[in-house]
């Protein structure tokens, strides 16, 4: 059987020494300082829209009557709009009275009833409260469900009311 | 045993005589140790001047040699848009080049610059690699031609957002083109309408260690 050499201990000492050359800097090396450049882009001004639906479409008007007040109606109807990418479009139609100065809105905006194709909205004579002999107009706009900015411009609907105690509208011009 | 003995008895100077040598040594010993400073020595000094030892620089420039020197910025006014709306995006370009010595990694974030009026629910931001391929049709969705290199950051807060999964090599001299796809999230809230903002899009060049 050989006998197993030994490295002695110079030897042993020198081999150490030679592993710790390797590794030390391999160690140390990360701990200093590294050159850096932060070189920053700012953009331009990157904006979002003010989405509207389309205008809305022509106005047409129908009437019932002349009845005694408040069974005579009046009844808007407008087609849909194209429907928009996102988002449900809504109707709203306002009344104002168009001969005095300045125009007068009767009553709180009305949302248009939705249907398959068309809106449409209906008032009574009485619940319009309306005066014998006078001017009105029906406005209607589109928006997005909950939003506030309306689609431009907006469909008109003009009309009278000759009547007094028996309503009677009579359907005028539109754009 | 008996011979040494013979020698001694047969030279009895001989010790005397060591003793007087010793003497004379340890006398010239002194003697000139005492008398060295009083001599001159004669010398010369060399000294070596080298060449300039300049430090090198670390440079990330921006497309074409914007954001020049050290920890500059600059404004890409080409990214911009206006009139998106929820779903849209819009891609573009942005080119870093390593201008100095050493290669290096990069880093890239994207923060709210100084105009912004969104809500925090409004704009989204994603680095790709490729280039942007553009979207004329309505809902403009804008993408880009290559894979996303990090994750689509909301920009929902003032904080820097990293946008890289994982830094980027870029050797000396070297350039990387990365495509930036910013657009309005799908869930935007409607008060985002008509606002708008700038964004500042950070990237950091380290030396590679």
């Amino acid at each position: 059987m050989t006998p197993v050499r030994r490295p002695a201990p110079v030897a042993l000492a020198a081999l150490l020494a030679g592993v710790l050359l390797l590794v030390v800097p391999a160690v140390v090396r990360p701990t200093g300082a590294l050159f850096t450049d932060t070189a920053a882009t700012t953009t331009g001004v990157v904006g979002a829209g003010t989405f509207r639906p389309a205008p809305a479409n022509a106005v047409s008007c129908s009437t019932t009557g002349p009845v005694l007040n408040p069974a005579s109606t009046i009844t808007f109807t407008t087609p849909l709009v194209a429907a928009p990418p996102r988002g449900t479009v809504e109707y709203v139609v306002r009344i104002y009275r168009t001969d005095v100065a300045p125009e007068q809105k009767i009553g709180a905006d009305v949302l248009m009833t939705v249907g398959a194709t068309t809106a449409t909205a209906s008032w009574s004579g009485g619940g319009l409260t309306l005066l014998q002999n006078t001017s009105y107009q029906a406005r209607v706009t589109t928006r997005l469900t909950g939003a506030v900015l309306e689609s431009s411009p907006i469909r008109t609907r003009s009309f009278t009311n000759t009547g007094l105690l028996i309503a009677n509208f009579v359907c005028g011009t539109g754009t | 045993m008996s011979r040494h003995r013979a020698e001694t008895r047969t030279r009895p100077g001989g010790s005397r005589h060591r003793t007087a040598l010793a003497l004379a040594l340890v006398a010239a010993l002194g003697v000139g140790a005492g008398g060295a400073g009083t001599y001159a020595f004669w010398n010369d000094t060399a000294n070596v001047t080298t060449g300039t030892l300049r430090a090198g620089t670390l440079d990330l420039r921006v497309d074409d040699n914007q954001a020049t020197g050290l920890n500059t910025g600059w404004t890409k006014s080409s990214i911009a848009f206006a009139g998106r709306t929820p779903g849209e995006y819009e891609a573009y370009p942005l080119t870093l080049r390593n201008v100095g010595d050493p290669p290096g990694t990069y880093t890239l974030a994207v923060l709210r610059g100084s105009t912004w009026t969104y809500l925090n629910d409004a704009v989204l931001v994603q680095a790709y690699t490729g280039a942007p391929v553009e979207d004329t049709t309505y809902p403009v969705q804008d993408t880009c031609s290559g894979t996303a290199v990090g994750p689509e950051r909301l920009v929902s807060t003032t904080a820097e957002l990293p946008l890289l999964t994982a830094s980027r090599s870029l050797a000396a001299g070297g350039s990387d083109t990365l495509c930036l796809r910013i657009g309005l999230a799908t869930t935007a809230g409607d008060g985002n309408q008509d606002k708008s903002g700038t964004l500042v899009f950070r990237a950091v060049l380290t030396q590679t260690s």
